[in-house]
């Protein structure tokens, strides 16, 4: 039964043709149920990411990988951090199965009762994480630290500033503008500043926010701008208009690659401002194994080096140092410091009102 | 006559130049879109089309344009029906509360995109539609039926009904006087408040943010995400692009219908 | 009846949720700090909102800031709408597609750019200065003005077609008669033409502000927090605290000052100027 026939078209061939046509149909129509069945047997993974490159390495390197090993499809969305607490609060009987924001935010939604904790015998990767990573009694499953630091324009700021506490100098009038305090590195600006006004180091003067808050209160004295959201940092930064800007690497670096006049200024007497993203599961999540896999496969060394050669910020693994370009970009990592963010969630609703009462 | 000419001149660089104010941001749109450089520059130093071909990376732009197109077409065309006959209604009858009834149709303006988007996935979640398009279709319908309600509103107060009454008195149906004499006078109103109603949701984050789910995206939501990651001049060369369309679209229907210069009457 | 459809669709789909969110503004928060525990119902975030400094601003500033940039896109509408009467059905045609497609680009792009040419070394500075208006750059963005500017562009399409479909209506002959009898141009405008456009001004006014006060993407991206407009601190309590029942209490004390205003308005109009609106 060749239909390559030669002969003229006949009523034989096209019949041949239209079984064939027919047959073909029956074999999909028949096909169809086991592809379809076999794709819901796999399932799917509802994932909420944050943006920019924080998201992009996983797009691009784990969720191939993870499609191919589970046969399972990522139904994928990005969000700001600002919209995630409250698309978890709002879609709690029916949410996401994996949502990747900060540690800021994961005490308060614990607290809400919004997230569900990791069972790390189901993680095996997990032997391999830094002890800073692993938050919150296994409620987050830290993969990435979006460190951030203060960021300068290099035509208009000659010499790098070396403490946050430079960011107070009459000689930087004007020239300052900081995060709002709906970031969370708006909040590491008050405990920064409670380092400065106690001297005391950041474990003990995180506690003493309300003199942090005094002491911020100096930089809005000082013609400090604060911004609204990344458009306006960014726009503040690469045109100089206001040149020392507290922001994070992830999103600045590329910019940087770009050729921007941007550079971070590292180390800092103070510290840098560390902040562990990792990937949280809501109460309710549906498809929990999935997630599961999914973690794992975010604490595999291969793509944990990536953090490192790729998005030029501290890994989770215990065995991915910081390679040159990263050190560049970031830092030394042990001039990294970490908050007590279960304290500051428990207080943020006070710090954000007296916040709002100086700044806003 | 010189005092008229003076009262014109003076309305004319007024008007104009608003008009200019008006166009400035779409024409800076265009403009930065051919930017040479990465970073926004005005007045650009070099110019390059890389952009325009840098579109396709925005993630998932094609079927978000498409569902944002689908769903703005969909909700304006629907909201403009609805709206024609509540503004029949408010216009030509009278009932108790009616002032009451007009501020509440339209006060989804007033209130903010944010606080409809929250109250809806909550309610879409509690009936199970939650995450699906038609759930999204129904959270931009809430979002504009306000407009077409207010300028066929606007369209029927000055409205003449003497041409009604003179067809009727010729023995017209009210199907067919409805048909001839009332609804061509009212294309303004329905034109101008489809269009709005299109533009809005075409452009609508808010909502759409709090509603989508997985497959379902819309383009202001990717071009968002785009932005958010990269500071180069795509989304403006994207935009350049749909501005283009749109306009296409608008200038096609009016050399075929005839519509905007109709609804312009005189 | 003709009513039913939009009705039936908003009463299911607007006011249900709504409800909900108008009962949750009568709870207590969860995470108050202040632990408070009302029994379920109360006006406890409605004296939260009174009592807070920083809400009561944000209304406050939010209504200045409407009503400012309702006034200015109204005397920069009113003469399009004048020319759009004036000139040729083509031209006609142009302008009106014009006023559509300045909402066809995206409200976050005409933002950025409003961001960068509003910028210290941006083009409207530099030509400020070189025109010797400014005696060096100002900073004209992260504030009121910014804000400003953006909203007033972008209610301009708001203002001048409702205010455009009354001019139209006017016969000509009122724009004649008074200049037979002498009046100059300026006050046929004033005294007959302003007093019969009334119901497109008041439409256009209304849907301005409304827009205005509830505005979000333009305040955040053009001001500062000390700028913070009324829906911006309403999203603060909703998506940064999930403080739902505060969040939902400013809402609807947002929508009932709005819907008050705009009924203040419309009495003044046909009461006291006697005007039909």
């Amino acid at each position: 039964m060749s239909n390559k026939s030669t002969k003229p078209a006949s009523a034989r061939t096209n019949r041949r043709q239209v079984l064939k046509g027919g047959a073909a149909i029956a074999g999909a129509a028949f096909a169809a149920p086991w592809v379809t069945t076999r794709a819901r047997a796999a399932g799917e993974l509802n994932v909420v990411l944050n943006q920019g490159l924080l998201a992009k390495l996983w797009i691009e390197e784990l969720h191939p990988k993870f499609e191919a090993e589970t046969g399972a499809t990522i139904n994928l969305q990005q969000s700001v951090t600002a919209q995630m607490l409250a698309m978890l609060k709002t879609q709690k009987d029916n949410p996401p199965d994996l949502m990747q924001f900060s540690e800021a935010g994961v005490f308060f939604a614990r607290d809400e009762g919004l997230l569900r904790p990791h069972e790390p015998k189901n993680i095996p990767n997990i032997a391999n994480v830094r002890e800073a990573f692993l938050l919150a009694e296994h409620y987050s499953a830290g993969v990435i630290d979006a460190v951030n630091t203060i960021m300068y324009n290099t035509s208009e700021v000659t010499e790098p500033p070396k403490a946050w506490a430079e960011l107070w100098d009459s000689s930087n009038a004007g020239r300052v503008a900081i995060p709002p305090v709906g970031w969370n590195n708006g909040m590491r600006m008050i405990t920064t500043a409670a380092q400065i006004a106690t001297g005391k180091p950041l474990s003990e003067a995180q506690y003493e926010w309300e003199e942090g808050l005094r002491y911020l209160a100096k930089l809005k004295e000082n013609g400090a701008a604060v911004y609204t959201g990344a458009p306006q940092a960014i726009q503040m930064l690469q045109t100089g208009q206001i040149p020392l800007v507290p922001f994070y690497g992830i999103f600045i670096n590329p910019i940087i690659d770009q050729g921007a006049p941007i550079a971070p200024a590292h180390p800092l007497e103070e510290g840098m401002h560390g902040e562990i993203v990792g990937l949280n599961m809501p109460t309710n999540a549906k498809n929990v194994e999935l997630a599961e896999v999914y973690i794992n496969l975010s604490y595999e060394k291969s793509f944990q080096e990536k953090i490192d050669s790729v998005l030029h910020t501290r890994s989770a693994h215990k065995e991915v140092d910081p390679s040159p370009r990263t050190l560049e970009l970031m830092g030394p990592p042990d001039n990294i410091q970490y908050a007590d963010w279960a304290f500051l969630s428990k207080h943020r609703p006070q710090i954000t009102e007296k916040w709002n009462e100086i700044f806003g | 006559m010189s005092e008229e000419r003076g009262f014109r001149l003076v309305i004319g660089i007024l008007g104009w130049g608003s008009i200019v104010f008006l166009v400035f941001p779409v024409a800076l749109t265009v403009l930065v879109s051919f930017n040479g450089s990465y970073f926004i520059e005005v007045p650009p130093s070099s110019y390059s089309l890389d952009w325009y071909r840098n579109i396709a990376n925005i993630n998932k732009i094609g079927e978000a344009t498409l569902t944002s197109l689908m769903i703005a077409a969909l909700a304006a065309s629907l909201v403009t029906v609805m709206a024609l006959g509540t503004a029949l209604a408010i216009v030509r009858h009278e009932f108790p509360a009616k002032a009451a009834l007009t501020s509440f149709l339209l006060s989804p303006i007033a209130v903010p995109i944010v606080a409809i988007g929250i109250a809806l996935i909550q309610f879409f979640i509690r009936l199970d539609i939650a995450f699906t398009w038609y759930s999204l279709l129904i959270g931009h319908m809430v979002l504009v039926a306000a407009y077409p309600v207010r300028t066929i509103v606007a369209s029927l107060t000055l409205y003449n009904s003497n041409i009604e009454e003179a067809a009727a008195s010729l023995g017209a149906s009210r199907w067919i006087t409805f048909w001839t004499v009332t609804l061509p006078q009212l294309k303004p109103g329905l034109i101008s408040g489809f269009l709005f109603a299109f533009l809005i949701s075409f452009d609508n984050y808010p909502i759409s943010i709090f509603l989508v789910r997985g497959g379902l995206t819309t383009m202001p939501i990717e071009v968002f995400n785009y932005i958010s990651q990269n500071f180069d001049p795509t989304p403006a060369a994207f935009s350049t692009v749909y501005i283009l369309v749109i306009s296409a679209l608008i200038m096609f229907v009016e050399q075929r219908y005839r519509v905007i210069s109709l609804s312009i009457g005189r | 009846m003709l009513l039913a459809p939009l009705l039936v669709f908003l009463t299911v789909f607007y006011v249900i949720p709504f409800w909900e969110m108008l009962l949750e503004s009568f709870r207590p928060w969860s995470n108050d700090p202040e632990h408070v525990r009302e029994t379920s119902f109360s006006l406890y975030q409605y004296t939260k909102v009174f009592d807070s400094s920083r809400i009561l601003h944000a209304l406050w500033r939010t209504f200045e800031i409407s009503l400012i940039s309702v006034v200015i896109t109204f005397l920069i509408s009113y003469p399009v709408a004048l020319l759009m009467l004036w000139l040729g059905p083509r031209l006609r045609s142009a302008l009106l597609m014009i006023i559509f497609i300045s909402l066809a680009a995206s409200l976050i792009v005409r933002n950025y750019g409003w961001l960068v040419v509003l910028a210290d070394q941006g083009p409207v500075n530099r030509i400020m200065v070189a025109v010797g208006l400014f005696d060096r750059p100002h900073r004209l963005v992260y504030n009121q003005w910014a804000i400003i500017v953006g909203l007033v562009h972008y209610c301009m399409p708001f203002m001048i077609l409702p205010i455009y479909g009354a001019l139209v209506r006017i016969p000509q002959a009122q724009w004649e008669a008074p200049r037979t009898l002498g009046a100059s141009s300026w006050t046929t405008l004033a005294t007959v033409i302003l007093p019969l456009s009334a119901p497109g001004i008041f439409g256009g006014t209304t849907l301005c502000f409304a827009i205005c006060a509830s505005a979000f993407v333009t305040p955040l991206m053009l001001g500062s927090p000390s700028t913070a407009m009324i829906s911006q601190v309403a999203a603060e309590q909703l998506l940064m605290q999930l403080n739902f029942p505060l969040g939902s209490a400013i809402i609807f004390v947002l929508t009932a000052f709005v819907f008050l205003l705009i009924l203040a308005y419309a009495l003044v109009v046909r009461k006291v100027l006697r005007i039909d609106v």
